[in-house]
């Protein structure tokens, strides 16, 4: 009792100080500007820059700005320009010239009527736009390098823009009294880079430290070298099976760093905490950090773990091929992320539409199609291994209508996964040959088609993304009978919706393309298809409710996880089916409403049915129960703070916010009749998404540290802590290897379950005669 | 960790299943990334994305990933040079349909099933790209701009032989004739292969005569495997100059993936006429997906190359003969794929 | 105008009714049984796994000891621990629960639902892409995307009807545009992907290199309208702006 509650206040301590920290995030620089490119020039009343102007800064008795300043000082500056079209004799001129000021440090003062300030910027007034040149003040700053840029109009004078007119810009530094200081703004890359290595040191520190606590005594390199070896050669399905949440573990951690960054540059319009190459960079990794090398290993690590068990096998059919299944991932995403931290990571969006793949001068591009290369080989492994697993290495007794859900939906993920990875993988190929040895696949000079690579990408990408969610079905389905202590409602519907599922996933990837000149016809199959697709996923969801009804529900961290899923799926679901009407989707696609959209599915869905599936089979996998206490607060923080950072994207993709822009701008006052930039409110919801982000990322940390303490000090759990009906709940916690000394039966609480027609059917097909003349001896 | 050998390579205790340990995956995954790494740090496409820049330092290092590879390779097969049958794992008996059939048999035709998708997809781009860009022949006799991008397929400089068309056959072009030797060879290596399969069931020979037979019947399939890749890359780069025969290579006849530019000449007398034109699809197109099935054949040389070595040694006999027959699956499906390739990517 | 143009606004109100019934069927469903089949009673169980586990140590430190004794407790199902009303056990597969007249009402009610949704989205469809003879009075304007702008040709249209110009506020091209008029626009692309979006009025589509993809525009309201760029394009992406002005 004593050691539970030290723990929970240090607990409580680390978020807290954790919350803190989040006071110490980056500044960044918020410039709510108006509509014009910020890069590029200012809100000019001319188009044409011209070198025949000439602007220029000085002090107001003639000399030029000093070095460096004094600090505190103030310069009286004298702003101006020469040539022109102010310059032309125009009797008719009514006016001359502008100009508009900024200094990136320091203060700007007006002195006389013919200046004024304008949101933060020194800029003539109405009474000053007859003149080449104005005075104004410059108070410098205390320390660092201080930027004046002046950009300049020299007008015609007939009192309306046009072409005739004419702007010029230029800058100045001026530096505080050691010469240039540095400057203060956080380079985004930087921060990525630390917060990963950070992550990484964390990581190795940990696992240093669990094994140093499990034998201290012994705690030299002749006790680690069996160690290490063993991980890294170890083809035993639980220790692959580890291995996938370690790195899925880290990578979910990578992606949500990932995602800090992104949105820390969306918390305010006009942002520049990220350059436009690192935002874009950053967001193609986050989707793919997190599909392939986070949602995908975590759940392989459950596949690896728990199929097995549950079907009553000691390993699964291919050790070794499973081993280098997970191998093959920490390659690929050392080639996925290549680049990322020199600025020239794959900046592409993790669809990798072309000709931009292709042609984009990030190099990182290249390696991370080939990357994604290796984790198709990956893939295919996988399923190869679990699909020959589940059919030939069951326990007598489990006929297929008599497996867990959690293998039914293994079993029908993977079968889609094998059978459309390798055309992504045909795909990458083409786009890696492509920026290698310049084949033309994509090439649109030599008679390419991009829309060859959105079919090859999506016929994959679709299924893709049922691969992540179907798993997250099966976890539900264990873990609300469970809780419930009742028997699923309508198992065989259930895995008919699954195979429904995973067949109608195949012909309804044409929904990503709607946009893309569709033929009238094959819009209306594909709106019609996918559509139908919420039949199966309704049944899904009405059964689950179903199998509550009778039931004696009782409240753990995994059952709230598991209602959690509940909410947020048919959330996401329902938000899903506005797309297939097409006319919809014209207004919705690639806004923030698809992004409200996918997380919901794929984070309320997939991970929410991962940290269920954590919640639920942690005592199996490692021994000991995990503290209620901590996950229930990680539940609510998380599950809160969730809704509160997806749950306002789908407002923001109704007002129009575009997805994959690095920066938006809102309605500012004097261009308010131009209809269609974002309203205000949407710069106020982005900064509170940004601020619920960190709060659900920090939340996830609880998890990690619960993972982490129970491992060391969580009280030892028996084989079925839940009430499980499955083989995995037979063994001890932690199981022995083998798993099972004798394999055992299944029995049945159901007195009519004889395998159906087509597997008798099929059995007599394939099983061999007996006394044939020895053609198939060798068995 | 309770069940640690501590010898995670060489020869493997078969008698109790799989082996619990192995440096393969790690390594063979190692060396995939270090190959792709490097190969794509020596092509690196150009400003005009219109060819490449080719650095040859990073080639070496590519090339050690590829021996990585294969030392990997070779860990597993020390582990499995020992297999002898005594462990043939069989599917459960509740394993309704497949009960008591070979599991790893199940395995391989699930692999086919998987490489059955690569090649649809290959034959997707194939079929999308030759029905949308216009045909070369369709343009001849019209004014076409210089760089026109349309379909002059393979079989224009194989089938037809091109510009040169020696036939000394008289029936066929001598630029057909490695594809022939290719496809003949490819369906008597099948024979061959299910030869050393039926050899090595056959229990009424003693073991050395019954190993011999089989390692010949191994080593002839091995040996015409490597006759189809070394008549391809007579067939790209080199060109078929023996004795009578005289077929240009592809290579010199300018059917490469970067020909933005190929003078095609068409017609005789009156009607001749010539166009410059832009034939790099078609190009890649041949070249994606008879190398991707040359790869394929490639690995199975590889392995191959296991088997002899192994049936040398003894190591088959009616206990592991299956091992060949799920060899001889993926052979057959390579012959199949080949036997799809050939027509499409040759003759049409 | 309301968000989306008036297309989406309909579909839309129509979508949200149908989804707030779904939803609060579901979620009603849900916090009921939550609620109402909730028990402490498993509880129980948990203080039945605490002794349990006690007796696991127990016997692990006799093991230690070198007290060779083997027990077990003779559990009686308590009917008031944790009510087990399909008997579950281990190692069996549980009785069956289903009734297959609810399953069936669950499946079909949904798909009429959706077949609805289906026929009441198809006329807006059309309205999107009208078919070749409701165009016979519409005027082809050129939309080109570029790397990281937008290029319009009015291909020989009178000024009234069509005008490209510049913004004096923003120095953004601007697009002049007659109300009530109809506009195909032909969209294509001189590099990447790009997909001019009409922000207010919910029109899009992808300008791909290499062929020609249309929009077709009625503009039924005056104003000023933003053309955004929706397909990733590039580095400049999200600047790529442009202004379509509805005159009178």
């Amino acid at each position: 009792m004593q050691v539970r509650n030290v723990w929970t206040v240090r607990a409580m301590v680390i978020v807290a100080v954790l919350f803190a920290a989040l006071m110490f995030s980056p500044e960044h620089d918020a410039r709510p500007t108006g509509i014009s490119s910020v890069d590029s020039g200012c809100s000019c009343h001319s188009q044409t820059p011209s070198s025949e102007v000439v602007a220029s800064i000085t002090l107001a008795n003639g000399s030029a700005l000093p070095e460096n300043y004094e600090p505190g000082a103030t310069y009286a500056l004298l702003i101006s320009f020469s040539g022109g079209p102010a310059e032309d004799n125009n009797p008719e001129r009514v006016n001359t010239g502008g100009f508009n000021l900024v200094a990136s440090k320091g203060t700007l003062t007006p002195i006389d009527n013919t200046t004024q300030i304008l949101a933060g910027e020194l800029t003539h007034t109405d009474a000053g736009n007859d003149q080449q040149a104005w005075n104004a003040n410059w108070t410098a700053p205390t320390s660092g390098s201080a930027v004046l840029r002046l950009m300049v109009n020299s007008v015609n004078g007939d009192n309306s823009a046009s072409s005739d007119d004419s702007w010029n810009t230029v800058s100045y530094t001026v530096s505080g009294a050691g010469g240039e200081a540095p400057t203060m703004k956080a380079n985004g890359l930087t921060v990525l880079f630390s917060g990963i290595l950070l992550t990484a040191i964390l990581f190795a520190i940990a696992l240093t430290y669990v094994f140093y606590v499990r034998d201290p005594e012994s705690f030299s390199w002749a006790r680690f070298k069996p160690w290490i070896t063993h991980w890294l050669t170890s083809t035993d399905h639980k220790s692959v099976g580890t291995l996938y949440f370690v790195s899925g573990l880290f990578f979910l951690g990578v992606g949500g760093i990932l995602a800090m960054m992104i949105r820390i540059q969306l918390s305010s319009p006009g942002n520049d905490f990220l350059t436009k190459d690192e935002y874009n960079s950053f967001f193609t990794l986050h989707g793919t950090v997190m599909i392939f090398l986070a949602a995908m290993p975590l759940i392989n690590g459950f596949a690896n773990w728990i199929v097995p068990l549950q079907i009553g096998a000691k390993d699964l059919c291919f050790p070794r091929l499973n081993a280098m299944s997970f191998w093959l991932q920490p390659a690929g995403a050392i080639l996925l992320l290549t680049g990322m931290f020199s600025g020239m990571g794959a900046d592409v969006g993790w669809t990798g539409y072309q000709p931009i793949t292709s042609t984009t001068d990030h190099y990182g591009a290249t390696f991370w199609l080939a990357g994604q290369v290796l984790l198709v080989a990956s893939s295919t492994l996988t399923g190869i291994n679990f699909i020959v697993t589940i059919a030939t290495m069951r326990a007598p007794g489990m006929g297929w209508m008599q497996m867990p859900l959690f293998t039914w939906s293994i079993l029908v993920s993977v079968m889609m996964l094998f059978i459309s990875i390798p055309t992504f993988g045909i795909g990458l190929i083409e786009a890696y040959l492509d920026r290698t040895i310049s084949t033309t696949f994509y090439n649109t000079s030599a008679g390419g088609d991009p829309l060859l690579w959105s079919h090859l990408f999506w016929y994959f990408g679709h299924p893709e993304v049922y691969v992540v969610v179907v798993p997250a079905f099966g976890v539900i389905s264990e873990v609300i009978a469970t809780s419930a202590r009742r028997t699923i409602f309508g198992y065989r519907s259930m895995v008919y919706a699954l195979a429904g599922i995973g067949f109608v996933a195949f012909i309804v990837y044409g929904h990503h393309m709607l946009t893309s000149g569709m033929s009238p016809l094959l819009r209306f199959v594909v709106m019609l298809t996918t559509m139908l697709v919420a039949v199966p996923t309704g049944i899904k969801i009405f059964n689950w409710l179903k199998t509550m009804h009778g039931g004696s529900l009782v409240y753990r961290t995994h059952t709230l996880w598991a209602l959690g899923f509940l909410v947020t799926f048919t959330l996401g679901g329902i938000s899903g089916m506005f797309f297939p009407a097409i006319a919809m989707d014209v207004h919705l696609h690639e806004t923030y409403f698809v992004v409200a959209h996918f997380h919901y599915v794929l984070v309320g869905g997939t991970v929410f049915g991962l940290f269920a599936a954590f919640y639920y089979w942690y005592p199996k996998i490692t021994g000991r129960m995990m503290s209620e206490r901590l996950g229930i607060l990680h539940f609510l923080i998380g599950f809160i703070s969730y809704n509160g950072v997806f749950w306002p994207m789908h407002k923001l993709g109704l007002l129009g916010m575009t997805r994959r822009h690095h920066t938006y701008y809102i309605r500012a006052d004097e261009y308010s009749d131009i209809i269609g930039t974002l309203p205000p409110e949407a710069a106020q919801w982005n900064f509170f998404i940004t601020v619920c982000a960190f709060m659900f990322f920090l939340s996830n940390l609880i998890m990690v540290y619960n993972i982490i303490a129970s491992w060391l000090n969580g009280r030892k759990a028996p084989a079925d802590p839940w009430g499980g009906w499955s083989f995995e709940w037979m063994v001890s916690s932690p199981p022995p290897t083998p798993s099972f000394a004798e394999i055992p039966t299944l029995l049945n609480a159901n007195p009519d379950h004889a395998p159906g027609r087509l597997t008798g059917m099929l059995e007599r097909i394939m099983t061999p005669d007996p006394g044939d003349e020895g053609e198939e001896a060798g068995h | 960790m309770s069940d640690d050998h501590g010898y995670h390579h060489g020869p493997h205790d078969w008698s109790h299943g799989a082996p619990h340990n192995s440096w393969a995956p790690i390594v063979i995954s190692i060396g995939s990334g270090v190959f792709l790494f490097f190969f794509a740090k020596a092509f690196t496409m150009n400003e005009g994305m219109n060819g490449y820049i080719y650095d040859s330092a990073p080639l070496p290092l590519a090339i050690a990933g590829l021996a990585i590879i294969f030392a990997g390779l070779i860990s597993w097969w020390k582990q499995d040079f020992s297999f002898d049958g005594s462990y043939e794992p069989q599917a459960t008996h509740g394993s309704a349909p497949f009960s008591n059939v070979d599991i790893r048999k199940v395995g391989m035709w699930v692999f086919l099933m998987s490489e059955m998708m690569i090649f649809s997809s290959l034959f997707s781009t194939y079929i999308r790209y030759r029905t949308s860009i216009v045909s070369c022949y369709s343009l001849e006799g019209t004014v076409v701009e210089p760089g026109t991008a349309c379909w002059l397929p393979a079989s224009y400089f194989i089938a037809k032989g091109g510009e040169h068309a020696n036939s000394t056959l008289g029936f066929m072009p001598d630029a057909l004739v490695p594809g022939a030797i290719n496809t003949f060879a490819l369906i008597i290596s099948s024979y061959t292969i299910v030869m050393a399969l039926k050899t090595a069931k056959r229990t009424d020979l003693e073991h050395a005569e019954r190993s011999i037979k089989v390692r010949n019947y191994l080593g002839a399939t091995f040996c015409l495997a490597t006759l189809f890749l070394v008549m391809k890359m007579v067939e790209w780069f080199i060109g078929f100059h023996i004795g009578p025969f005289e077929a240009p290579s592809l290579l010199s006849d300018q059917f490469t993936i970067h020909n933005d530019a190929y003078t095609y000449n068409y017609g005789h007398g009156a009607e001749a006429g010539a166009m410059t034109v832009d034939i790099r699809m078609a190009a890649s197109a041949f070249y994606l997906t008879t190398g991707t099935h040359g790869v394929h054949v490639f690995a199975g040389i590889v392995g191959l190359g296991y088997m002899v070595v192994k049936a040398h040694k003894g190591g088959y006999g009616p206990g592991n003969a299956v091992s060949i027959e799920y060899f001889g699956l993926y052979w057959h499906f390579v012959d199949l794929a080949w036997v799809a390739v050939f027509p499409a990517f040759y003759l049409y | 105008m309301e968000f989306g143009g008036d297309i989406f606004q309909d579909l839309y109100i129509e979508f949200m009714f149908w989804s707030l019934i779904v939803g609060v069927i579901t979620f009603v469903w849900m916090i009921h049984h939550s609620f109402v089949y909730r028990t402490s009673d498993g509880d129980l169980s948990g203080k039945r796994l605490h002794l349990r586990t006690q007796l696991d140590s127990l016997r692990h430190e006799m093991k230690r000891a070198g007290m060779d004794m083997e027990f077990e407790i003779e559990e009686e199902e308590d009917e008031r621990a944790w009510p087990n009303v399909d008997n579950i056990k281990v190692g069996v597969f549980p009785k069956e629960n289903d009734n297959l007249k609810l399953e069936l009402f669950w499946t079909i009610i949904p798909f009429i639902l959706i077949c609805y949704l289906c026929w009441i989205s198809w006329a807006p469809t059309d309205a999107i892409w009208p078919s070749a003879y409701e165009l016979e009075d519409a005027h082809e304007v050129g939309v080109t995307g570029q790397q990281w702008f937008w290029d319009f040709d009015c291909k020989g249209l009178t000024s009234d009807l069509c005008d490209v110009g510049v913004d004096s506020d923003t120095g953004l091209t601007v697009l002049s545009l007659k109300l009530d008029e109809t506009y195909i626009l032909n969209l294509s692309s001189r590099d990447v992907l790009h997909a001019p979006k009409i922000v207010q009025y919910g029109l899009t589509e992808d300008a791909v290199p290499g062929m020609y993809t249309t929009i077709v525009f009625t503009p039924y309201e005056t104003g000023k309208y933003f053309l955004d760029c929706a397909e990733y394009c590039g580095d400049d992406h999200a600047y790529m702006t442009a202004i379509i002005e509805i005159h009178a």
